[in-house]
């Protein structure tokens, strides 16, 4: 028992260390440092701001968004125009050569 | 003295004369409170420029419910006990034996940090080693509040207000650290013998 309590007196001793930890000062440096390391994350902050920014983004995507579109309809139409260009070509070479169309029935 | 609401007010409009007076009030109670929890100078020191960096960025959230000290030292736990639980993870040997659910022996070689505390005597320096092993061994509420009450020297109010709990809960969460710190150191002193 006696033991116990010794051990016990021991460990609270032991404890009793911590309250003779004395404060450490802080280094006069801190607050430059603190103030140095703000700075130079605002001027990363501002040198990335005009790509990062969700406004130029959301223009940037929206003129993609029109010119993909403007090339797809340009594409398509020309497809169209060069389509009817042919065809009239053809007509024209029919009409200079008159050709007939073959007709299987007159033939026989 | 400046008025808290006027510091808070020109802080939040990013006035640097306002962060500047922050620092000047608050850079020795920060160190503190972080060397309490991370007995390493550097780490320390370290860790509290992290705090100011985080108060400057997160000063618009501060909703004024609680004092601005407050606020700022449950930002400095949160940073102490992220560090802690970073390096912690980084040990091996303490990972394997969580998940073997074995006790976590007071070896300096599983301690998350080299111990550099200016503030312990060299002929305290042994024994509040191990203290301090024997603290980061406890669950992390225990270590928290025994921590910010014995290491820091805040009272049971205002550790109450920094981690959120009820004073009776502080009151409790304490008196099992202690129980559980008095029941390792005896184990490891027992052994040693």
């Amino acid at each position: 028992m006696e033991t116990g309590n010794n051990h016990n007196n021991t460990q609270e001793s032991i404890l009793d260390t911590l309250d003779l930890i004395k404060e450490t000062p802080v280094n006069s440096f801190f607050k430059q440092r603190v103030l140095n390391q703000l700075l130079q994350e605002k001027d990363l902050k501002e040198s990335s701001f005009v790509w990062v920014n969700p406004k130029f983004q959301l223009a940037t995507f929206v003129v993609l968004l029109c010119l993909n579109i403007g090339a797809i309809s340009l594409t398509i139409s020309s497809t169209e125009t060069s389509a009817k260009e042919k065809l009239s070509e053809f007509d024209s070479f029919v009409e200079e050569y008159n050709l007939e169309t073959i007709n299987y029935i007159s033939i026989q | 003295m400046i008025n808290q609401e006027e510091l808070i007010k020109n802080l939040r409009s990013g006035n640097q004369a306002a962060f500047s007076l922050l620092i000047d009030d608050y850079q020795q109670k920060v160190f503190h409170t972080c060397i309490s929890f991370v007995p390493n100078k550097e780490d320390a020191e370290d860790i509290a420029q992290e705090v100011f960096l985080e108060v400057y960025k997160s000063i618009g959230k501060f909703k004024g419910n609680s004092k601005l000290s407050t606020w700022i030292y449950k930002i400095c736990t949160n940073k102490c006990l992220e560090f802690i639980r970073k390096k912690n993870a980084k040990k091996r040997l303490v990972f394997m034996q969580r998940i073997l659910g074995n006790e976590i022996p007071l070896d300096k070689t599983n301690f998350f940090t080299e111990f550099n505390h200016p503030g312990i005597l060299l002929e305290h320096k042994e024994q509040s080693e191990t203290i301090y092993l024997a603290i980061n061994t406890l669950p992390e509420s225990q270590k928290t509040v025994f921590t910010l009450a014995k290491l820091d020297g805040k009272t049971y109010q205002e550790i109450a207000e920094i981690t959120g709990k009820s004073m009776s809960s502080v009151e409790s969460i304490m008196f099992r650290a202690k129980k559980n710190l008095q029941k390792k150191l005896a184990n490891f002193y027992k052994n040693k013998e």
